[in-house]
């Protein structure tokens, strides 16, 4: 087993420790080849983020979100994807130029992962308290008793209710709920520094994901672990995260810490997506919609990703793509609005 | 108010499920829906909202009879004599059915959608038309967008092959769609136009009445407001009758013009939408509407929510007698474990069961009143 000391203080090196973001990527650009030619599914992504902080992920279905986090913990299978970036550091070690080795001591213990389909993601051939105490053991030298205690621990931490005997449950015997917190109880036994939330609330109910919305702020305070919140659940993202990056066709168009993004936002997308939700206090003839589709990502239009579907497309949208604009300190907008906006 | 399109009276659906133990053949009977009455009127939305695996899909496809109720009766499209003469041959309850009630039952077969052969109910079934959570799912991935389309007219025997080619055409451009796309595949198209071909699929008919079980569920926010968009307009230009299936209030608020919630197999309350937010008197939709997720910008979770007993265990008991929301009612009273309550109408078209209100002036509506 490597030791994470040897991570830490040798080969990889670490520079000004104290100053470092915990994540910082730059230029994240994640590619498919397949045989009908090269899908970019991430196309620079650039953000970085801090001990604590939780961050937002937003945006529709095929906009890149959840193969971001895939590409951060280097989940995609190497010899069909090209992941590559100008930084991708943890806590200033280059995940990128990991063995898989060190990578593997690094995923599951330091960054968690917490997927969207908590059943798929269970064995149903183990007991949960079994697949509990097996990540424990694969992190943690400690004995098997310990390692069982904890695995009960934590089970209570997330919520359930005499956790010594839901040990022993398979995983066809928990409610949806309950396999959410499953998983997040494997995600935070840890206590890793980074979790990665993907869509854990959209396959419930809304009491249910209220409940989970309240574990996860619960867990936070307990662990200060950082969050990577992806979901496209705009309201969900507004109870929870700190700052929200929106994503569309591969790319953040919007960035902004959660009160400047839901009080002023600026990309069209971002508004236009804000506009479409159904309001549940008031009533509507006609809700606005954004017109078409987004695009695949074998075939982007010329310039701008969204040029082909926005309400203010400017001829320059059409041809050329935008640079990120910023609008007020960390906010800021991949849109050529933004020049226009920065200048006056 | 308008003619009554759709009746459904003390409508049940019991499902036996094995135990999972593996060898053994154990039982269990589960309640899927257990007593619902409800009638839509000609021209409404009216919408069905509540938790998964609160029956909601299961009334429907009662309904529709794809899944045959165990007990219940459904009425479709009668006019206002004959369900009054059915009306008033309708045995009080608890004078037996005996053999005084012949007519009763004569009338009760010849309409009742639960107890029809397939035969007299076959010409219903073009005027009752479904649309289906994941459209894809619902599609043969081995027929081209036309013949999906033309298979219903095919199975109906509806006009000329030239006739079923232009009808088919002009759905497809109803429902926002390219006249070229009829030489697809479903698996060419995006979630938001697969909808579309399962609207036009079920409105190429020109159905009286449209179930939309959970339509926009699967789409992005973006999708779903076209969505939401093109059933209102075409609701509107067909004159349709909608039972629009959700659990996303918010959705439910945009389109329905009345409003059921539904727990654990049972109508909580029935009411006309404006009332049901802005009044909501039953303590599970008021739980529901106050855990609606809504963008709050707010610091941390400041939410006033609900508390309610956490226990995920207490979440699948299926209570046979009493109240099936009292274990997670925060004011539940001794009453509500042993007493089933009853549908009141508590203010004028606002139905409620809950032994928490005052016993009301109104009528019970399983009695089967006329409106």
């Amino acid at each position: 087993m490597i030791s994470l000391t040897r991570l830490t203080n040798g080969t990889l090196k670490r520079t000004a420790p104290e100053m470092n973001p915990l994540l910082e990527i730059r230029n994240l650009q994640t590619s498919f080849h397949t045989p009908y030619g090269t899908g970019r599914a991430v196309n620079g992504v650039s953000f970085s983020m801090n001990k604590g902080e939780i961050i937002g992920l937003a945006g529709e279905s095929g906009s890149g979100k959840t193969m971001t986090a895939l590409s951060i913990l280097r989940l995609l299978p190497e010899n069909k994807v090209h992941i590559s970036a100008e930084a991708l550091r943890f806590n200033g070690l280059d995940l990128l130029s990991m063995t898989d080795e060190e990578m593997r001591m690094i995923r599951g213990h330091k960054i968690s992962m917490i997927f969207q389909d908590p059943v798929a993601f269970l064995n149903p051939a183990f007991t949960i308290g079994q697949q509990l105490t097996d990540t424990i053991l694969t992190h943690m030298k400690i004995s098997k008793q310990e390692a069982a205690a904890l695995a009960v621990e934590t089970l209570s931490k997330v919520g359930f209710t005499a956790p010594e005997h839901k040990f022993h449950y398979y995983p066809h015997q928990l409610s949806g709920g309950m396999a959410q917190r499953t998983m997040i109880a494997q995600a935070i036994v840890t206590r890793p520094q980074l979790l990665i939330a993907d869509e854990i609330a959209t396959s419930l109910d809304a009491t249910l994901q209220n409940q989970i919305i309240d574990l996860m702020l619960l867990i936070r305070q307990e662990l200060s672990s950082a969050m990577i919140l992806i979901t496209h659940n705009l309201a969900l993202i507004s109870q929870m995260a700190d700052r929200i990056a929106m994503m569309y066709a591969g790319e953040i168009v919007e960035i902004a810490d959660k009160e400047n993004l839901f009080r002023n936002p600026f990309h069209p997308y971002t508004i236009g997506l804000l506009e479409s939700i159904p309001r549940i206090d008031k009533k509507s003839e006609f809700l606005k919609t954004i017109p078409g589709n987004i695009p695949d990502i074998f075939h982007y239009p010329a310039g701008c990703n969204f040029s082909d579907r926005c309400p203010r497309v400017m001829e320059i949208c059409c041809h050329k793509k935008p640079g990120y604009y910023e609008l007020s300190p960390g906010h800021k907008a991949l849109c050529w609005l933004g020049e226009r906006a920065a200048t006056t | 108010m308008n003619r009554i399109l759709l009746k459904a009276c003390n409508l049940s659906k019991t499902f036996t499920v094995k135990k999972s133990l593996f060898f053994s053949n154990r039982m269990e009977r589960v309640a899927a829906i257990r007593n619902i009455s409800f009638q839509l009127y000609q021209g409404e939305t009216f919408g069905l909202v509540g938790e998964s695996g609160c029956g909601k899909s299961t009334l429907s496809k009662t309904l529709l009879r794809l899944l045959k109720a165990d007990d219940g009766e459904v009425y479709f499209g009668l006019t206002q004599e004959q369900f009054l003469k059915l009306e008033s041959a309708r045995p009080l309850t608890g004078i037996g059915d005996g053999e005084e009630n012949q007519e009763y039952r004569a009338l009760r077969s010849q309409y009742n959608l639960t107890e029809m052969s397939e035969k007299s109910l076959f010409p219903y079934r073009r005027k009752i038309q479904i649309i289906f959570q994941n459209p894809y799912s619902s599609f043969n991935p081995r027929l081209r967008v036309r013949e999906i389309l033309e298979e219903p007219l095919l199975i109906h025997g509806v006009g000329s092959k030239q006739d079923r080619e232009e009808t088919l055409y002009e759905m497809l451009e109803k429902v926002g769609l390219n006249r070229d796309y009829a030489k697809r595949f479903p698996n060419e198209f995006s979630g938001g136009q697969q909808q579309r071909i399962g609207i036009a699929r079920a409105l190429i008919l020109n159905p009286e009445l449209l179930i939309a079980d959970e339509p926009v569920s699967s789409l992005d926010v973006s999708v779903q407001a076209q969505i939401i968009n093109l059933i209102n307009r075409i609701r509107r230009d067909m004159h349709l009758t909608v039972l629009f299936i959700s659990h996303d209030l918010s959705v439910i608020r945009q389109v329905a013009d009345r409003a059921a919630v539904m727990y654990g197999g049972r109508l909580m309350e029935i009411a006309p939408t404006e009332a049901l937010f802005a009044n909501p008197l039953h303590p599970y939709t008021d739980l529901l509407i106050k855990s609606a997720p809504v963008i709050r910008i707010g610091q941390g979770s400041d939410f006033s929510r609900w508390e309610y007993h956490h226990d995920p265990a207490r979440n699948e008991v299926v209570y046979e007698t009493g109240c099936s929301f009292r274990a997670k009612c925060r004011d539940a009273m001794p009453v509500c474990e042993q007493l089933i309550p009853g549908l009141l109408e508590v203010q004028p078209e606002h139905f409620v069961a809950c032994h928490r209100l005052p016993v009301p002036t109104g009528t019970l509506q399983n009695k089967g009143s006329l409106s």
